[in-house]
């Protein structure tokens, strides 16, 4: 039988035209999302390839491991979170390391430091407790100075040297907060993640009085790139550039920021949303804001769920009772049957 | 050769066509961005309610209607990604009737804001009360108001209900106006339940009724066995105790009568689902000494009590309400997938 040579060449010519269809095709579906490998399926794949690596030693010794974790976590109830899929913030956790200096007081160790390190300070990468006297068994560093607020400035530019001298090597970035701040550090990573930590820059809840460009509530919490750590490290004892001790700890160290050249940030969300909240949940939910609020918060003072973002990082004046019902509804509370999603809250880098 | 690059890049210019028209088709107009959707859609309200039905309505009226159709909903719902399939899937699967307990006074103070949160995930909701408001609308239950008609309340609720809506749900919920419910973590119980049983589910009270009852304020479920038997039986005084009374206490013992079981609706790892107190009173275990004795397990506190996939709390105030909102459907830790849970236990004992 004779091949009949056209024919040979048409089928060839019609096999390169499907390929091109079919190429096209696929490239097109790819890049516009339809055909990206689904996301769970390949956590599972994933997580199930390493099981079947690790031999029975190395299981049993990570199962040790766990329960001795386990028991280490003040109250950690061991509920069935076990279906958590939180790779995400466990990523952020290494990548992300955030110190957590929180400002205490002798008599506040028992109720609210201890509520604060029994919920949401355990989440930090490092944590130090800093009051005027040193206690070895909670632990709590002592700065020498008086107990009180005319010393709150004192304190937190002690803290901030007391930090700089020794524990710069041990995060990225550097926040303050008091013992009654509740902060959501999930949320603190993922915004810190959009920011560069070289960056001369601090974020917390923005005022816009008192100082030329602004400064950030001290209850809310404030935190500090590392290059604005060195800067005060550097220059920040320096009576003339910032205020050794006396007047508001936040407005104070506000203005000495600035005439670091550290920059004040921008935290809202891409909805416009405050992240940093300086007073409770239900405050900010309802409204009911001090007068003096519409003069000093940068954002217009809004108020309701519309103005709280999803991924919000701190409140203000928890009690202990509230932060133990904070993490209730953070970290436990769900609806069945809605999974989450992630959602790009972030405004684009370095706005 | 080059005719079968010719070819290659002919197919190629051709699929890309067909991608193109095949995708658009598919995904539809691009959706705009969230604030701007806002004002769009307010906008076109405005302008679709004004053209055909200018004559009918006044400024007044579109005023209440934007009121009711508009709660406090802020457009993020888009921005969330959430998945929840599983949530929408259970909600036909399941279908809940609530009826909300409420009374005139309390319409604008209270029933107003249970409707603009929980309870507009219901499939079918009933307000009732002593008197008919066609505005709000609440059905009026020919009943006086005040503690000592509950009883007669509840009563001639249920009994509407079953002359007008049995077909409507599969289980069938009371709650107080001061009640918040999670709809989604009552359908995840009910799905492990039968509602062709004589069985009912609520905050469980060991005293007073032999299988006990269930806490009136915690709100409670009936199934749809439980309405039929109430149905054809509950309007007789020897069964069913028709006024005076704590409503639930009565209605507890009507429904050990007619056969009805208590049912346990506590989770896998023993976690109470439906509170008869708010968050705070569970989670820090400020109980009035009468909750000790009657609690069915062990008046438990703190967050280990409570399952994760709680029901309902009780004397929760309006601006509670719209905070559990906050807390349960917005605020979230990043990275973290609140995955699924296995809480349910077997088929109710």
């Amino acid at each position: 039988m004779d091949l009949h040579p056209q024919s040979g060449k048409m089928t060839r010519t019609k096999t390169r035209f499907m390929f091109g269809l079919i190429f096209a095709y696929v490239a097109i579906s790819y890049m516009t999302g339809h055909l990206t490998p689904r996301p769970t399926l390949m956590r599972s794949l994933k997580n199930g390839n390493q099981e079947t690596q690790l031999s029975s030693e190395w299981r049993s010794f990570l199962t040790h491991l766990e329960t001795i974790r386990a028991l280490l976590r003040f109250d950690e109830f061991t509920d069935a979170h076990l279906k958590n899929e939180d790779d995400e913030a466990r990523r952020l956790e290494s990548e992300v390391r955030v110190l957590c200096w929180i400002m205490t007081s002798p008599k506040n160790l028992d109720s609210r430091a201890t509520a604060v390190r029994r919920t949401w300070a355990r989440r930090c990468n490092k944590l130090l407790f800093i009051s005027s006297v040193t206690n070895e068994t909670f632990p709590t560093i002592g700065i020498e100075l008086p107990e009180g607020r005319d010393h709150l400035t004192g304190k937190t530019i002690k803290a901030f040297k007391y930090i700089y001298e020794h524990h710069i090597d041990d995060a990225d970035w550097f926040m303050k907060a008091d013992d009654d701040t509740y902060v959501i550090l999930e949320n603190l990573r993922y915004f810190l993640s959009g920011q560069n930590s070289n960056e001369p820059i601090f974020f917390g809840h923005h005022f816009k009085t008192i100082v030329k460009q602004g400064y950030f509530s001290g209850g809310a919490g404030y935190v500090l790139s590392k290059e604005a750590l060195r800067r005060f490290g550097a220059k920040g004892n320096d009576e003339t550039i910032c205020r050794q001790d006396g007047g508001a700890e936040d407005a104070e160290f506000g203005k000495c920021m600035e005439t670091l050249g550290v920059k004040v940030g921008n935290s809202t969300d891409k909805l416009g949303r405050n992240r940093f909240h300086c007073f409770d949940p239900d405050t900010h939910l309802m409204g009911g804001y001090p007068d003096w609020y519409y003069q000093y918060d940068a954002n217009g003072a809004k108020k309701g769920r519309d103005s709280i973002s999803d991924y919000t990082i701190s409140f203000h004046y928890v009690t202990p009772e509230k932060m133990n019902a904070l993490e209730f509804y953070i970290y436990h509370l769900r609806p069945y049957g809605l999974k989450s999603g992630k959602q790009e809250l972030n405004q684009d880098w370095g706005s | 050769m080059q005719s079968n690059t010719l070819n290659f890049v002919f197919g190629l210019t051709i699929g890309l066509v067909f991608a193109y028209v095949g995708i658009s088709y598919m995904t539809g107009p691009p959706t705009p961005w969230p604030t701007q959707m806002r004002y769009v859609a307010t906008e076109d309200q405005e302008t679709k309610l004004r053209s055909p039905l200018r004559s009918f309505l006044t400024h007044e009226d579109l005023e209440k209607i934007r009121a009711i159709v508009q709660p406090i909903e802020f457009m993020d719902a888009h921005v969330h990604n959430d998945d929840d399939k599983e949530a929408r899937r259970l909600e036909k699967e399941i279908r809940v009737l609530c009826w909300v307990m409420t009374s005139p006074e309390n319409l604008e103070s209270k029933a107003k804001h249970v409707r603009s949160t929980w309870a507009r995930r219901c499939n079918k909701l009933l307000f009732i009360s002593s008197v008919t408001n066609k505005t709000f609308p609440a059905i009026g239950i020919d009943v006086p108001e005040g503690r000592d008609h509950l009883t007669a309340k509840t009563m001639k609720a249920f009994k509407y209900i079953y002359e007008h809506h049995m077909d409507d749900a599969d289980w069938f919920m009371k709650a107080d106006d001061d009640t918040y419910v999670i709809l989604e973590n009552l359908r995840y119980f009910l799905s492990s339940q039968n509602t062709n049983e004589p069985i009912y589910f609520g905050h469980h009270f060991k005293t007073i009724v032999k299988q006990g009852y269930f806490s009136g304020g915690a709100g409670y479920v009936l199934s749809k066995e439980s309405m039929r038997r109430f149905g054809a039986h509950g309007s007789n005084e020897t069964v069913c105790r028709q006024d005076g009374g704590a409503e639930d206490a009565e209605f507890g013992k009507c429904m050990e009568n007619l056969g009805v079981k208590v049912g346990n609706s506590t989770d896998k790892l023993g976690r109470s689902r439906f509170h008869c107190f708010d968050p705070d009173t569970h989670l820090m275990g400020g109980y009035p000494d009468w909750y000790y004795q009657y609690d069915a397990h062990g008046a438990k506190k703190g967050r280990e009590s409570i399952s994760d996939y709680a029901i309902s709390f009780h004397y929760v105030p309006v601006d509670k309400m719209y905070a559990m909102e906050f807390y349960i459907y917005h605020l979230r830790p990043y990275g973290i997938e609140s995955g699924k849970q296995e809480l349910n236990q077997g088929r109710s004992s």
